[in-house]
């Protein structure tokens, strides 16, 4: 399964099928007229048939060689994690923790570890983001952020 | 007098304080999200959006109209100065705009870029304010049947006129869909699909959900490839207004910029992209000597940016009458909306004229404080260009994480935002079109309710969707688009969203 086409095909298919499964659970019609389940099922069915458009192609060129890799370098699934991991950290975090030292944290991690740079500097941008993002959110603008351990 | 009456209702809205102010904001914030290249208008609608649950709807629709239509006259100066389009509906300007900057005539490119701007906005405005009446009453006459012919026909457009594949445009509308049915069925009350997750009993919001799929997602990608060196053009930016001669060469493609790109903007998935590449072509085509063109004409600047914003303008109208969203960024402007309690559609002109005039009058002044802010100000554009991609990615992470958080002040959203990160992210390598998805997921409810309430008349017969005329000339012309490609493929021409990719 190289191809890009005949995998992300397949996988839409099925998910065209979980909610043809989940629909005709939900019932197809009630009293004469369509129920839950009517639409759902239809476009389920409609996504596989069009899933196969692409399916079939690819199948019959059959190629084998990809074209590039799946990441340009080999430093990219590194940060694809880093930076993925940051923004989880970053929700689970701000409850515990509060919006003000969650975002100072979460700046001055992710500008430093995606491009090395001085980390006084970094310190300061995060420092001066957090607070100016807290002042114009929480303080101008009244927005209900969390306020965590600490109250801020 | 009606016509009098809404002009001056229109602009005693537009010109209160705060309307103003945040209008200003739209426009400042929008223009911003132009020139930088790597942040779509799409994503940058979160940074304001925090700021518009505290507002009353008609302030906080002015200032993402003007973020939205801020963004086509930013748009241009990347491409002009730095061969790289700041926004996608700009892509075209490169051709002749960094040619003509290469030349030592960057002043005239940009300043044709926003006067002709500036004149296709007006020119949309003014025909927002002559034609959404009519229509809107028009629409009035639609019941459910026409109203699932009508979402039917918008999603066969997206699709019909995406840049890639029309199989996979028409996947995701499908997905779309689907993902619009999870969460409570609003006839029977009964949850679907939601696998027992309380968050998202009540369904998917759309602020997460485009959020990631088009603020995270491109980061991610962006984070991957080495960061290019820019070359900002070094040159003294003199003389920004273009001769006499600039000017005559340029009424013509600003003139046919304006009608094409509106007309264009009226249909979904048209709009400022597909408008700008249209401009060009037939620009070229109208030109005694074609080939200067890509050499540093400024027909060629002047015709495409026209187009763009006047497409802008355009879109606002099925979204304003209809309730059909023409692109993503006035899909999420109608889910802004709805949060307010206020549902885009035909009644919108009736219930609530503040919130329709206001916009209306707002255009008018938003073009022109962006003539003012992109032309006096234009140095100030070309040094933001030098901020690195390092220093401006956490930005858009921290207002993508605000954005989705305050929607609904729950941490959940934003883990949801996150997954439609992970997943606009795959889309994107495979190929696959995120616009579709959106758009089709915020008519889901309506197409389904209307849907539903349609067979309820019909006692359970399809043929309702057929028999009815305007209903029935909506699904014809649906149906000749999907059909289209294959027809198209026999006789060897190419449909006009495949055109646009080349």
């Amino acid at each position: 399964m190289k191809n890009r086409d005949l995998m992300s095909s397949v996988i839409w298919m099925v998910m065209g099928g979980l909610f043809v499964v989940g629909a005709l659970q939900q019932g197809l019609m009630r009293r004469g007229v369509p129920g839950p389940g009517f639409l759902p099922f239809f476009s389920g069915l409609a996504l596989i048939f069009v899933s196969l458009f692409v399916f079939l192609p690819a199948l019959i060129r059959g190629e084998k060689a990809e074209v590039g890799n799946f990441f340009p370098e080999r430093d990219s699934f590194r940060k694809l994690l880093l930076a993925l991991a940051a923004l989880v950290a970053f929700g689970v975090a701000m409850e515990y923790a509060g919006y003000l030292l969650t975002t100072f944290l979460f700046m001055f991690f992710v500008v430093r570890i995606m491009e090395p740079k001085g980390w006084k500097i970094v310190a300061v941008l995060a420092f001066l983001t957090a607070a100016l993002s807290y002042l114009l959110f929480v303080v101008l603008l009244e927005v209900q952020l969390p306020r965590g351990w600490f109250g801020f | 007098m009606d016509f009098a009456n809404n002009f001056y209702l229109a602009f005693q809205v537009a010109l209160e304080p705060m309307n103003l102010f945040l209008c200003f904001l739209g426009c400042l914030v929008g223009t911003f999200v132009g020139v930088l290249p790597g942040l779509g208008p799409a994503a940058s609608i979160s940074l304001l959006l925090p700021i518009t649950f505290k507002l009353p709807p008609e302030s906080a629709i002015i200032m993402l109209g003007g973020l939205y239509y801020g963004t086509m006259y930013g748009g241009s100066t990347t491409s002009i100065l730095i061969n790289v389009p700041g926004e996608a509906a700009s892509v075209v300007t490169c051709l002749d705009g960094y040619r003509m900057a290469l030349k030592g005539r960057a002043g005239p490119a940009l300043g044709i870029a926003a006067f002709g701007s500036f004149i296709a906005g007006t020119f949309g405005t003014i025909m927002i304010m002559i034609l959404a009446p009519p229509l809107a009453g028009f629409a009035l006459k639609f019941g459910p049947p026409e109203f699932v012919g009508l979402v039917f026909l918008g999603l066969t457009m997206v699709t019909y006129l995406s840049s890639g594949s029309m199989a996979k445009a028409l996947m995701m509308a499908i997905t779309g869909l689907l993902i619009s049915y999870i969460g409570t069925d609003i006839v029977t009350g009964r949850e679907r699909f939601t696998l027992g997750i309380a968050t998202i009993a009540g369904g998917f919001d759309i602020v997460p959900i485009a959020m990631g799929l088009f603020g995270i997602s491109e980061v991610l990608l962006n984070l991957e490839r080495p960061e290019s060196a820019r070359d900002v053009f070094q040159t003294k930016l003199r003389n920004l207004l273009p001769t006499r001669q600039d000017w005559r060469d340029s009424s013509g493609p600003i003139a046919r910029g304006s009608v094409l790109g509106f007309l264009l903007g009226l249909i979904p998935g048209g709009g400022g992209l597909i408008a700008s590449f249209i401009s060009y072509a037939v620009e070229k085509k109208v030109a005694k000597h074609p080939e200067t063109f890509g050499t540093g004409d400024i027909r060629g600047v002047a015709g495409p940016e026209s187009a763009n914003n006047a497409g802008a303008q355009g879109a606002f109208i099925p979204m304003l009458t209809l309730g059909i969203p023409c692109n993503v960024v006035l899909a999420i402007l109608m889910g802004a909306l709805m949060i307010h309690g206020v549902t885009p559609g035909p009644r919108l002109l009736e219930e609530h004229p503040r919130i329709f005039w206001g916009v209306v009058g707002s255009m008018y002044i938003g073009n022109s404080m962006l003539l003012l802010l992109n032309l006096p100000l234009i140095g100030m554009w070309v040094r933001l260009l030098k901020i690195p991609y390092s220093i401006l990615f956490p930005f858009i992470f921290l207002f993508c994480l605000i954005g989705a958080y305050t929607v609904g002040n729950n941490v959940q959203d934003v883990y949801i935002m996150i997954l439609f990160g992970i997943l606009g992210y795959l889309m994107k390598k495979y190929d696959y079109e995120p616009a579709p998805l959106v758009l089709a997921f915020v008519l889901g409810p309506m197409f389904e309710n209307a849907f539903r309430q349609s067979l309820i008349i019909s006692g359970g017969s399809p043929t309702i969707f057929i028999t009815r005329p305007i209903a029935g000339v909506f699904a014809v012309l649906s149906f000749v688009l999907l059909i289209s490609p294959l027809a198209l493929r026999i006789i060897g021409k190419k449909r006009p969203g495949l055109a646009v990719k080349e």
